[in-house]
C-alpha cells in the first residue's frame, strides 16, 4: 500500500535524520520526499511511502513520540 | 557561572542523586562541577555498565537514572545500554562530552557523532552548541525521558560549552514538545471494551512492562478477580502483580510457563495491558489473532495494530484506563465465581514443577532448583536482576516476584551483561533492600568489573552465577536446531570466578550443594554483604518449556518424558 504523510518538524538535522530512520524501522520504501523550510525553526515534509497497511498509522503516531515533530497527518492511502 | 556548574545545580534541583560514569577529556568540566555538588558520582569501569546501572536505578527509583561518558569511545560505549533502555522503555539520561566546537567535523581526537549514532534508538538526543541552551535542554531531556512512554535521552556537550558563562535560571519548564499531554481514557471505547468482557467466556489478562511502570497491579487484580480471569505476563511485565496470587499463571511466550501459554491458547478474549506484543511473548501474530478478540491498553498509540490488530484499543496510562474499565465492567458484569480455567492450568503448572523437582537425582546442581530455593528463602521485597540466556529463562520460570517492580531483566534487546550493573544501580536506589543478581557465567564475564564498584561504594549486591561453562542458550539452539553441531559455545575451566570476584574485593565462594548455597546466600542477606556465589550447574541442561521460533504457543515443547497430553486435552475442553 502507498500512502502520503505530512510531517511538521523542528528545523534540525537530527529531526530529519530521525524521521528517515523511523521510516527505515517501519520497513517502508520511499517513493518521494519533499522537505521545505516553513519558518525560522520549522520544516514541513511530505513523504510518499510504500509498505504494509498497518505501517501508515504506525509511522504517523510513532513520530509523535519524539520531540522533534509538531504534527503528522495521513493525507492519502492508495491500496 | 560556568555552564557545567549550572548544569549540576539544576540536576540537584531535579533530584538527581547519582551519576554513573567515567570522566575523560571532554566531560572533565562536568566532573569538575560534580566535585562541588551533593550528587554522588560513581566511577564505573566501562560506560556500558554505567548505562545499565542507570537503568537499574531508574526502574527501582521510578525516576530517570543519569550516566555519563566522555567524547568518542566513552560515548560509543554507552550505546548498548542506551539501546537496551530504549527497547525496555527505561528512563535514562546520558550526558556525554564532545570535542570543542571549533574541532567538530574535523575528525578530531576522540570525536564521534554520538547523536547520529544513537538516533535510531533514543527518544531525544542533541548536541548543545549554544551554552545558553544547556539548562533548557537538560530540563527537556530529563522530562521527556520519564514522560509518556519512558526511554533514554542524550545531551552531548562540547567541552568549551561546559566552560562558558551562562545566566543562572533554575525555574525552567520543559518546552511544549517535551511535555505533550498524555492520552486520556476514551469512555466510549472503554464501554465497548466492557461489553467485550461481558460477552467473553474465557478472558485472559496479558500484562506487559507498561503495567509495571504505571504501577497498575491493584487495578489488574481488581479486574481479574471480578471477572475470574487468569493473568499472564510478558518477560517485562513479570512482577506487575504478585506471582503467588492464584490467578497469576506466570510468564507467557517462547520460554514461558506452560500454564500461561495454554491460557492464551484457550482464551477467547485477551486484555493486553502495556505490552508491545512481541514475537517472543505471543508467537506469530496471525495465530494470536485467530479465534480471539483483543483489547489493547497502551500509552503509546503507535503500538495499536503494529503487531496485532486490536478489537478495541484503549489509549492512556494503564492504571488510569484500567480504573475506568473496572468501573464500567462492574456495572454490566456480575462478579464471577472462582476461575476453573486458572485452577486447572495451575494444576498443570504444579505438575510441571513436581516433574522438574523429581528429575533431581542429587548428582548435579540444577538451575531451576537453585532459583526455586532462593526465591523461597530471601525476603519478599528482594530485587532480582538477571543476565541473558538460560539462567534468565530459569529465573523467569521459577522466580516468584511478590512485590511490584522487583524484576530487572533485559527483555527487548537481550543484553548479556545487564544483570550485575543493573543490580548495582538498583542497590544505589534502594540500599536497604536485598538486591540479587542471578547471572550466567557468560553474562557475568561481560560486565564483571562492576564488582569493583560494589566494593568501592559499599553497595552490596549478591551475585549467584549459574556456571555451566558455556553460552548455554546458544548451545541449546545448536542442540535443537543445528543437529548438535556445537561451535564456540563452550568455555575453558581455567577461569576461576571465585578468585576473579575476590580480585575486585568481593567475597566469593564456590558451592557444591544446595545447603551450602543457601547458607552462603542467607548469611549475606542477614549481614547485607556483597557476595559472589559460583554454582556449578548441570552443563547439559536445556530450558523447557520452549515454543520453537515462529511457532504458535500451542506447539510448546515440554521437558522430555513429561507427558501432559491428557491434561492439555482436558484444558482444551474446559470452560470457566
Amino acid at each position: 500500500m502507498k500512502f502520503l504523510l505530512f510531517v511538521e518538524l523542528v528545523n534540525s538535522h537530527d529531526a530529519v535524520a530521525k524521521m528517515m530512520l523511523t521510516v527505515k524501522q517501519g520497513n517502508l520504501s520511499i517513493e518521494s520526499i519533499n522537505i521545505h523550510k516553513t519558518g525560522d525553526d520549522k520544516l514541513s515534509a511530505i513523504l510518499m511511502l510504500e509498505g504494509e497497511e498497518n505501517k501508515a498509522d504506525w509511522l504517523a503516531h510513532k513520530l509523535l513520540n519524539f520531540p522533534y515533530y509538531k504534527s503528522t497527518a495521513l493525507l492519502k492511502q492508495i491500496k | 557561572m560556568r555552564a557545567a556548574d549550572a548544569l549540576v545545580k539544576i540536576m540537584e534541583k531535579k533530584g538527581v542523586e547519582y551519576v554513573f560514569g567515567i570522566p575523560g577529556g571532554a566531560n572533565m568540566p562536568f566532573y569538575d562541577a560534580l566535585r562541588d555538588s551533593d550528587i554522588k558520582s560513581i566511577l564505573m569501569r566501562h560506560e556500558q555498565q554505567a548505562a545499565h546501572a542507570a537503568e537499574g536505578y531508574a526502574r527501582v527509583k521510578r525516576r530517570p537514572g543519569v550516566c555519563s561518558g566522555t567524547s568518542g569511545p566513552g560515548a560509543t560505549n554507552l550505546i548498548t545500554g542506551l539501546v537496551d533502555a530504549y527497547m525496555d522503555s527505561s528512563p535514562v539520561v546520558a550526558i556525554t562530552g564532545q570535542v570543542v566546537r571549533a574541532f567538530m567535523g574535523t575528525d578530531a581526537f576522540q570525536e564521534a557523532d554520538i547523536v547520529g549514532l544513537v538516533l535510531p534508538h533514543i527518544k531525544y538526543a542533541v548536541t548543545v552548541k549554544d551554552p545558553q541552551r544547556v539548562l533548557q535542554e537538560f530540563v527537556n531531556a530529563y522530562n521527556i525521558a520519564a514522560h509518556h512512554r519512558p526511554g533514554p535521552t542524550l545531551l552531548d556537550l562540547p567541552r568549551d560549552v561546559f566552560m562558558e558563562e551562562v545566566e543562572e535560571n533554575y525555574d525552567i519548564q520543559p518546552e511544549p514538545l517535551f511535555n505533550r499531554p498524555l492520552p486520556e481514557p476514551d469512555i466510549e471505547s472503554i464501554k465497548q471494551a466492557a461489553k467485550l468482557i461481558a460477552e467473553a467466556e474465557k478472558p485472559v489478562l496479558l500484562v506487559g512492562g507498561g503495567a509495571v511502570y504505571s504501577m497498575a497491579g491493584k487495578e489488574i487484580l481488581e479486574l481479574a478477580e471480578h471477572i475470574a480471569a487468569p493473568i499472564v505476563t510478558t518477560t517485562m511485565g513479570k512482577g506487575a502483580v504478585p506471582e503467588d496470587h492464584p490467578l497469576v499463571l506466570g510468564v507467557v511466550g517462547m520460554h514461558g510457563r506452560v500454564e500461561a501459554d495454554l491460557a492464551i491458547v484457550e482464551s477467547d478474549l485477551v486484555i493486553c495491558i502495556g505490552s508491545r506484543l512481541s514475537d517472543r511473548a505471543i508467537g506469530p501474530a496471525k495465530e494470536f489473532e485467530k479465534n480471539r478478540k483483543t483489547i489493547h491498553i497502551d500509552i503509546d498509540v503507535s503500538e495499536f495494530g503494529k503487531n496485532v490488530r486490536p478489537t478495541v484499543s484503549l489509549p492512556g496510562d494503564a492504571r488510569k484506563v484500567l480504573a475506568e474499565l473496572v468501573e464500567y465492567t462492574k456495572a454490566i458484569v456480575a462478579r464471577r465465581p472462582e476461575c476453573q480455567l486458572a485452577k486447572k492450568l495451575r494444576e498443570i503448572g504444579e505438575a510441571y514443577e513436581e516433574y522438574m523437582m523429581a528429575m533431581d537425582d542429587g548428582r548435579v546442581l540444577h538451575s531451576w532448583k537453585v532459583v526455586s530455593l532462593l526465591t523461597d528463602a530471601v525476603p519478599p521485597d528482594t530485587i532480582v536482576s538477571t543476565g541473558v540466556g538460560q539462567h534468565q529463562m530459569w529465573a523467569q520460570l521459577f522466580w516468584k516476584n511478590r512485590t511490584p517492580g522487583t524484576w530487572l531483566t533485559s527483555g527487548g534487546l537481550g543484553t548479556m551483561g545487564f544483570g550485575l550493573p543493573a543490580a548495582f544501580g538498583a542497590k544505589a536506589a534502594a540500599p536497604d533492600r536485598i538486591v540479587m543478581n542471578l547471572d550466567g557465567d557468560g553474562s557475568f564475564l561481560m560486565t564483571c568489573q562492576t564488582l569493583a564498584c560494589v566494593a568501592d561504594y559499599e553497595l552490596p549486591v549478591i551475585t549467584v552465577i549459574f556456571d555451566n561453562r558455556s553460552l548455554g542458550m546458544v548451545k541449546q539452539w545448536q542442540d535443537m536446531f543445528y543437529n548438535k553441531r556445537y561451535k564456540d559455545v563452550e568455555y575453558n575451566d581455567r577461569t576461576d570466578l571465585v578468585k576473579l570476584s575476590e580480585a575486585f574485593g568481593v567475597e566469593a565462594v564456590r558451592v557444591e550443594s544446595y545447603d551450602e548455597l543457601l547458607k552462603a546466600v542467607m548469611r549475606a542477606v542477614r549481614t547485607n554483604s556483597a557476595l559472589t556465589v559460583d554454582v556449578p550447574v548441570d552443563t547439559g541442561e536445556l530450558v523447557f518449556p520452549m515454543v520453537p521460533p515462529g511457532r504458535w504457543l500451542e506447539d510448546v515443547k515440554l521437558p522430555p518424558g513429561f507427558d501432559l497430553s491428557q491434561r492439555i486435552v482436558a484444558a482444551g475442553r474446559m470452560s470457566t
